[in-house]
């Protein structure tokens, strides 16, 4: 196996160093961003690199890559840690627009997933858009941004399932594999 | 196919706000009765979206660095040779532990200990998978943890709670900080049934956030088995570990604790 988490998931101690070296920095950027100040988010940190060691085994590079599944492990990790926290980070209220990556950055370090996703939030309307990026990006709850936004809570759900549902078709449609 | 609805919904929440205890036991139930359903879908799109708006990130500080690594090279130890399923261990006739009676006065720390738990539950845990690395011979370790010195092995009694999988159950909790390993030796607690319920471990470290303490994974108890001798796996350093408590959850461990039914707690002797 060449992936790192499949040299992880094969005993190579060698493979932990690197995933550390080369996922770190993602790891903390979410976590920071997930956390109320800097102590939490080196917790978390550390809990997210044990759940990604423990999921190793469990990563298919068919249907993603490494940097999108663990992600998705530091995600999944935070969002639950922000949920049962009363320490809240700094939701800023966001302005009209936001300042996402450039689309060379996505493409070119962000990996081929998060290009598909930059391509199918293009396709959203732009109140759909910024709600995917309240929700996505800034962790806002449905009824945080439902306030913020000055939404119904259900419009907030509804477009907050179109972008998902959105980036999912042209996930599944690369993987050549769409389910539904 | 078209998903039921309920289930489309809750992997969309999951992704983006997380779900209550019965939310995901409801999930859980879903998706086990749904196989072909992809319960990663939303969570990857979520993960590739964030991807797509983040920027560069940022290197990590050194000492954080530094401290992964050292955590990685636990990890690795830990995790290898594979881990197999580990199980409660029968505590050979000879096993060296040195039980202690509780002390006079215990069942009303346990109640207060409970007061205390209100505080930190609910709590997430990892994913729960596969225990720790069990050692080949683990009553064997144990005696090894109690043979050091007293100022680097610490122990903790068992109270139980009141709840009828643990009455009348005892036993100790061994633990070398420098060694980051640990035995919880249990008497008396009820067997379970792995298919229905597993007993899980959660250790709270004074360091740490009280309302996050250290999933220290799940075991078992076979029928007919009096007295086991689990290894803790704690997966994250322990620095100190001040309080111990066993709760009943899912296969597997839980996410979220529904804290129904905490079972045994344990304070330093």
């Amino acid at each position: 196996m060449s992936s790192v988490l499949g040299r992880i998931a094969a005993g190579e101690a060698d493979a932990v160093d690197e995933c550390i070296d080369r996922f770190g920095g993602l790891v903390w950027s979410i976590a920071r961003r997930f956390s109320a100040n800097p102590q939490d988010a080196e917790d978390a940190v550390q809990d997210v690199f044990l759940d990604v060691w423990k999921s190793a085994g469990k990563y298919d590079e068919k249907v993603a890559s490494e940097k999108t599944f663990i992600a998705m492990i530091a995600r999944r990790r935070l969002i639950d840690r922000l949920r049962y926290s009363d320490r809240r980070p700094d939701l800023r209220p966001l302005p009209e627009t936001t300042d996402p990556a450039s689309d060379e950055h996505v493409r070119l370090e962000q990996g081929v997933e998060a290009a598909l996703a930059a391509e199918s939030l293009k396709e959203l309307r732009p109140e759909q858009r910024k709600v995917i990026e309240l929700s996505i990006y800034y962790g806002m709850s449905h009824s945080e941004i439902a306030e913020a936004t000055s939404m119904p809570i259900g419009t907030v759900k509804s477009h907050i399932w179109r972008g998902l549902a959105a980036v999912r078709h042209s996930l599944e449609e690369r993987a050549g594999g769409a389910t539904s | 196919m078209t998903l039921p609805v309920r289930i489309e919904e809750l992997l969309v929440e999951r992704a983006t706000q997380g779900l209550s205890p019965d939310e995901q036991r409801w999930l859980d139930g879903a998706l086990a009765e749904h196989p072909e359903v992809d319960p990663d879908r939303y969570d990857l799109a979520a993960a590739a979206i964030d991807l797509a708006l983040a920027g560069p990130p940022p290197a990590l500080r050194p000492a954080l660095r530094e401290r992964l690594v050292r955590l990685g090279r636990d990890y690795t130890a830990m995790a290898a040779p594979p881990v197999p399923s580990a199980g409660p261990r029968r505590i050979p006739e000879r096993a060296p532990a040195r039980r202690r009676a509780p002390a006079h006065g215990w069942w009303a720390a346990a109640a207060a200990l409970l007061l205390a738990l209100a505080g930190w539950w609910p709590r997430l845990t990892s994913s729960r998978v596969a225990p720790g690395p069990a050692p080949a011979t683990p009553a064997a370790e144990l005696a090894a943890l109690l043979e050091e010195p007293r100022a680097e092995t610490r122990r903790f009694a068992w109270v139980p709670t009141g709840d009828e999988a643990a009455s009348g159950a005892g036993g100790a909790v061994i633990w070398s900080g420098p060694r980051q390993r640990g035995y919880l030796e249990i008497r008396g607690l009820a067997p379970n049934d792995p298919a229905v319920e597993q007993y899980q471990l959660w250790i709270f470290d004074a360091t740490r956030d009280e309302r996050f303490p250290v999933d220290g994974g799940v075991f078992d108890v076979p029928p007919g088995v009096s007295e086991v001798i689990v290894p803790i796996d704690a997966g994250i350093e322990v620095r100190e570990p001040v309080l111990f408590a066993v709760t009943v959850e899912r296969p597997g461990g839980v996410v979220v604790s529904s804290r129904e039914r905490i079972v045994l707690v344990a304070e330093p002797v």
